[in-house]
């Protein structure tokens, strides 16, 4: 995916933005390489305290890689995926409202978003250990939260969570609460180019097939089916199925207020395409890439524009 | 090396365990069992104390039930991060709460004294951050505090803790480099040593580091848990600091210097040579050990010796995992090597699994566990925080410093 990480207004390619002007920094985490870029003239600060803003935020995404990580042994999320069905686990007052956000988004998506799909991504072969039976096993309610204890408790023992879905996006929300309270309001968030926030002037990330999406205190999320494949297989899992999604929709990018309701929603219209219509119906705007047809925005926040090259 | 360590070692090669030369002590993997829950408070949740929180999380039996800091803000962030948590302004309130067994202190360097005294005198096991002060005076007065203690005090000089470490140590102390001819360390970091707010209160409490009357600088903040490798390393310390540093890079108005080169002198003229900046992350944090055998590298989660092509082969080097840099070739120091091995992850670039804190947090508990002693003692900790207030004095000074450790 093609991403230039432009002001809109005058919409330049990223080698014509005066950098200078930017405290900028990128690391790698959750797979992927984040890049941070703050204003530093309209951000009130000097351009050391933007650089000290950008390796807070990159502590924060560091942090909770390392928390939500299924590769280290240590993290509750990899202990809950080793545990037994009725075992509950303790969550912390964030991991909590993380797993609580999951779980509407699950719910708003009619279950194609679902973090137990990690077992489905075991199943097929996306992960080191495997879950080889998935007879009679259903992950629509794969796990319970209960709101007093703030526990999670497994409904079947063959249960896996995986927060790969929604874990940059998710990041990127948390970093732009911290940044407003830090009082920056000019900034721009990207996680390995699929969990995008722009902040304050309107940013503009090109989607692909000449579109761009402006960004002016709005997130993109997008979900390719065919990113990582495995025996031919793509990552997207379809819950009803319980194999990997098998729609024609190639990509499908979210714009939205949140970054993680992004990521969240790219990924289901990728699983169930019949979701397009109604999730974008007002709270967001979508732009599908169908193998099969030409591609489609539905863009009621009418952020969709004609990338700058074919403006030229 | 002492005799009986060289007899100690060539008995243990020589029984035919060609792996067991990549197997530290691990009394920290064995098991242990606390009787009941240990109720476990952190003072400061900054950076540091939201790590330890969540490599104490990772602890079979330990509980995170209270949380103190004086910054309402982190006291908040802190709290979002210990279920079940009760969160305290001040240490007093969380003592006398009576709901904590055990406190890990995590605040800043300058105000340890105040906080470790009252924890040990409260009679709690105490777990305290390294460096340990900011000044000798205060380093005294926590080493009596800890010496009266009814508690288990550990202080959080990781390296005594760290596997790898450990590991390399008993190479070091069985005379696999041979005859020692020079030390070396560096901390290199980009990172600007700035703690943001829009807050112009909380900006100068949160940037004492900043701050020459409440820092140790580079040399002490990060130097002291470096210098301490060699001391646990070599048994002894230096006697004699020069330094110079300068702020570099920071144009932004701060006298702490942002780069800093020092040599710490031992009585028969052996060195460490030690530098570290805030302008460039080359290399990063590393302990460097040069003999005539073969030259050790400690980088935290990894080590290698690197060994000389005339010193002598050893029955487990055939084992030995390998790996390039550039045109050396370093032996792979890690624990557990042979379960490792067996489980076909003993490759290239392998390390551990857990930052460092966690291992001196296990050492801790277990300690506690078992009534015994911590890894590192306050009393060590308080020589090596010496060391690294010299260190800084000889910096800022230009002027050689003389280590005083009496008392210590």
């Amino acid at each position: 995916m093609h991403l230039s990480l432009t002001p809109a207004q005058c919409a330049p390619r990223r080698s014509e933005i005066d950098l200078g002007s930017f405290a900028a920094l990128s690391f790698e985490a959750m797979g992927c390489r984040f890049e941070i870029l703050i204003d530093v003239d309209r951000s009130g600060l000097s351009r050391a305290e933007c650089a000290a803003v950008c390796e807070e935020m990159r502590e924060l995404v560091l942090d909770w890689h390392a928390r939500l990580s299924v590769f280290e042994e240590g993290t509750i999320v990899s202990r809950f995926n080793r545990g037994r069905a009725g075992d509950a686990f303790v969550l912390d007052d964030d991991l909590f409202a993380l797993c609580s956000l999951c779980d509407r988004l699950r719910l708003d998506t009619d279950g194609a978003f679902n973090i137990a799909a990690g077992t489905l991504m075991e199943a097929h072969g996306f992960r080191e250990s495997v879950v080889d039976d998935l007879d009679g096993l259903s992950i629509d309610k794969g796990f319970v939260l209960d709101e007093t204890q703030r526990t999670i408790t497994k409904t079947d023992g063959r249960i896996r969570i995986d927060f790969g879905g929604i874990a940059k996006g998710f990041v990127l929300d948390l970093i732009r609460n911290e940044l407003e309270e830090l009082g920056i309001t000019d900034a721009f968030v990207h996680g390995g180019t699929s969990s995008v926030m722009g902040m304050g002037r309107g940013w503009s990330a090109g989607v692909g097939d000449g579109m761009t999406a402006t960004l002016e205190d709005l997130s993109l999320g997008v979900s390719e089916t065919d990113s990582r494949v495995v025996d031919g297989s793509g990552h997207v899992m379809d819950p009803q199925t319980m194999a990997p999604a098998t729609s024609s929709l190639q990509r499908v990018a979210c714009v939205h207020k949140s970054a993680a309701a992004a990521d969240a929603y790219a990924t289901a219209c990728c699983v169930w395409p019949n979701l397009i219509e109604r999730l974008g119906d007002g709270s967001c705007t979508l732009i599908v890439f169908d193998t099969e047809s030409e591609p489609i925005a539905i863009d009621p926040l009418g952020v969709v524009r004609p990338s700058p090259e074919d403006q030229e | 090396m002492t005799e009986i360590d060289r007899r100690d070692f060539l008995t243990r090669t020589a029984g035919g365990l060609a792996a067991m030369a990549l197997v530290p002590e691990m009394k920290a993997f064995g098991g242990f069992s606390l009787n009941e829950t240990l109720r476990v408070g952190v003072v400061g949740v900054g950076r540091q104390g939201r790590e330890i929180m969540g490599e104490l999380g990772k602890i079979a039996g330990v509980s995170v039930v209270g949380v103190c800091d004086v910054d309402e803000r982190r006291l908040k962030s802190g709290l979002r991060r210990a279920s079940g948590a009760t969160g305290y302004a001040t240490v007093g309130e969380m003592l006398s709460s009576g709901t904590v067994d055990a406190v890990a202190v995590a605040t800043p360097t300058h105000t340890h004294r105040e906080v470790a005294v009252e924890c040990m005198g409260s009679g709690v096991h105490v777990y305290l951050e390294c460096p340990l002060a900011h000044t000798r005076e205060d380093c005294i007065a926590i080493s009596e505090a800890a010496r009266s203690s009814k508690g288990v005090v550990a202080a959080g000089l990781q390296g005594r803790s760290n596997p790898v470490y450990k590991l390399a140590r008993g190479f070091f102390r069985s005379d696999s480099v041979r005859d020692l001819i020079s030390m070396r360390a560096q901390n290199n970091r980009k990172t600007t040593w700035i703690t943001p707010s829009n807050d112009p209160v909380r900006r100068e409490a949160l940037n004492w580091k900043l701050d020459p009357a409440r820092s140790n600088g580079l040399a002490g903040e990060w130097g002291t848990q470096q210098f301490d490798v060699f001391h646990w390393y070599t048994g002894r310390y230096p006697v004699r600091v020069h330094g110079n540093g300068g702020v570099r890079f920071y144009e932004d108005g701060r006298t702490v210097h942002d780069t800093i080169a020092c040599s710490l002198i031992y009585e028969d003229g052996a060195t460490i040579g030690y530098d570290a900046t805030l302008a460039n992350s080359y290399g990063g944090r590393h302990e460097k050990f040069f003999g005539s055998n073969a030259a050790i590298k400690l980088g935290w989660s990894h080590g290698w010796l690197f060994k000389e092509s005339d010193a002598p082969t050893q029955g487990w080097e055939v084992y030995a995992n390998r790996q390039q840099f550039h045109n050396d070739e370093g032996i792979t120091l890690i624990a557990g090597a042979t379960k490792l091995a067996e489980q076909g992850k003993l490759k290239e670039g392998v390390g551990l699994p857990n930052p460092s804190v966690f291992y001196a947090l296990e050492d801790w508990i277990v300690s506690i566990a078992e009534k015994g002693t911590p890894a590192c003692t306050i009393a060590e900790a308080a020589r090596a925080t010496v060391v690294g207030i010299a260190a800084n004095q000889a910096i800022v000074t230009g002027k050689g410093v003389d280590i005083d450790l009496a008392g210590l």
